[in-house]
């Protein structure tokens, strides 16, 4: 008796993006932990000024390794976010709109992201001036917002803490979340999301090194600000996880006979790797002087 | 958890109940159920329905954790009613109806937009292809890939207890997947590829993002998740 009544449906819509988002996904462990290394770990975030950056840019490959970093981070980044918004937003013109609004937004930052890097020069980098130096404002401006982000982050956090403990001592089962798979899926989730919006945000700023170097340098010492010292461990901690997370269901998916036996442990196994890798970042940041 | 209440001491069952037609929200109902030797929530509810509550709405069936009609969630937790012994819980014990479902009344749930998803994967035997009876042997190893997965008693615990389902209602949720990767990978039924169509788009297969609630919950111990990523493999390569 042979198989024949099915065929594969190929690379519809859903399975591209669910693809897309496993190989762009691997290939991102390896370009985003890198970048991270060098911003976090080899050296301070407060360090990274235009100096930094211009004896970076100054080697060609970095230059690749930043662009390519840039295009696969962005696309796997919208691509994953489409998916999230298309389990909150259901009304049909909303929902239509959604992968445009992506790729519109998408094209956007890498047009900006892409132009940064590519007309790079590090000789006026290292001259510290652009068409927009002297206008402190604009690092005011941005400094104030990481500092909003800051505390609403904070609040965000107080509020679920407050909701633990009420629904802990009301008595209240705990529900789904007595499962680690579900926390594995709300971690990866929210820590996609705050990546993506970092992301956009940090495309932003480093445009601000061929317009306005030493306006990027001011930003980039505000980092070394005390209240924002537990955002940038959140920042390093939730890469960490969403990579590591990610390469635990790329084996669920690989390794489907195993599972169920084993994503519990999988689960655990990244907690535990993305703490033991957090500890020398948050060490970095505390002798930079945060 | 506080220790199980022996027989003869009581438990507080703490039931949410809800009467769309009367009450605005719904609410919590308190009641001291003596506790008698292998008693399940299903005998408790019995007791209150009997003793202190003749209004109080559940469903049942069988009695025998085979029919899926007394699902609800219990300590937070979706579990068969009939088959949860009050030995294994505390002296509080929760019970709410299955989530993710219109409520009838109390824990009574309306299962019809669960049903609707099990339309959708057409979720019964499309033959025609051998003469009658087309049988796999038992024996067989081509069995091995559905045998674990076909005990399906459609509760609607594991719809109940999917993240997804709970913000995204078009998710075809683990039941109807599970059904339909059943059918896939039956090699004598011949709708098989326009099922795989059907479960492979828009709110299909792969909306799910591997959270294993249903896998959790599941009271006949089947892996709807397993049959999902097999549903993947099958749409993008047919492995």
């Amino acid at each position: 008796m042979a198989c024949t009544s099915w065929r594969p449906t190929g690379l519809t819509p859903q399975a591209t993006a669910w693809y897309f988002l496993r190989v762009s996904g691997a290939a991102l462990v390896l370009l985003a932990l890198g970048h991270l290394l060098v911003t976090h770990y080899l050296a301070a975030p407060s360090r990274t000024d235009s100096q930094f950056v211009a004896g970076r840019w100054a080697n060609v490959l970095w230059l690749a390794f930043d662009w390519l970093l840039l295009t696969l981070a962005l696309s796997h980044g919208l691509t994953g976010l489409q998916g999230v918004l298309k389990d909150y937003v259901l009304a049909p013109p909303a929902r239509l709109l959604i992968p445009t609004a992506a790729a519109a937004v998408g094209l956007g930052f890498f047009t900006i992201g892409s132009a940064t890097l590519l007309t790079a020069d590090p000789a006026a980098l290292r001259a510290g001036v652009g068409p927009l130096s002297g206008q402190h404002w604009i690092g005011e401006l941005l400094s104030g917002l990481l500092f909003l982000v800051a505390t609403g982050t904070y609040l965000g956090l107080a509020a679920l803490a407050v909701w633990a403990v009420r629904a802990a001592r009301g008595g209240r089962p705990l529900g789904r979340w007595r499962f680690a798979g579900q926390w594995a899926w709300a971690l990866h989730r929210l820590t996609g999301v705050g990546i993506v919006g970092f992301l956009l945000v940090h495309i932003l700023d480093v445009l601000l090194l061929p317009l306005a170097p030493d306006v990027y340098d001011h930003t980039v010492a505000a980092y070394a600000h005390p209240y924002l010292l537990p955002l940038e461990v959140a920042l390093v901690g939730a890469v960490l996880y969403h990579a590591l997370n990610g390469l635990r269901l790329i084996a669920i998916d690989l390794f489907e006979r195993r599972a169920v036996a084993d994503q519990r442990r999988l689960f655990y196994a990244v907690l535990g790797l993305t703490v033991a890798l957090l500890l020398p970042s948050v060490i970095v940041l505390l002798r930079a002087g945060h | 958890m506080t220790r199980a209440a022996a027989p003869g001491e009581t438990v507080e069952l703490r039931v949410r109940r809800f009467d769309p037609t009367t009450d605005r929200r719904p609410y919590w109902a308190r009641y001291e159920v003596a506790v008698r030797p292998k008693m399940s929530v299903l005998d408790a509810l019995f007791a209150v329905l009997e003793q202190q509550d003749g209004t109080l709405g559940f469903r049942y069936s069988c009695r025998a954790a085979m029919c899926g009609s007394c699902a609800m969630v219990i300590d937070g937790r979706e579990a068969l009613a009939c088959a949860t012994r009050l030995a294994r819980l505390g002296r509080r014990i929760t019970v709410e109806p299955l989530r993710q479902l219109p409520i009838v009344k109390d824990l009574v749930t309306d299962l019809e937009p669960f049903w609707a998803k099990w339309a959708v994967v057409t979720p019964y035997f499309v033959g025609g292809r051998y003469r009658e009876p087309a049988v796999i042997p038992p024996e067989s190893g081509r069995r091995e890939i559905i045998d674990a997965q076909l005990d399906c008693i459609t509760c609607a615990a594991c719809y109940s207890a999917c993240p997804i389902v709970a913000s995204n209602p078009r998710y075809l949720g683990p039941a109807a997947l599970n059904r339909a990767y059943n059918l896939i990978a039956d090699e004598r039924d011949t709708a098989a590829a326009q099922r795989l169509a059907a479960v492979c788009g828009e709110d299909g297969a792969f909306s799910c993002r591997n959270a294993f609630n249903c896998v959790e919950v599941c009271p006949q111990g089947i892996d709807p998740q397993r049959s999902i990523l097999r549903l993947r493999q099958r749409a993008l390569v047919g492995a």
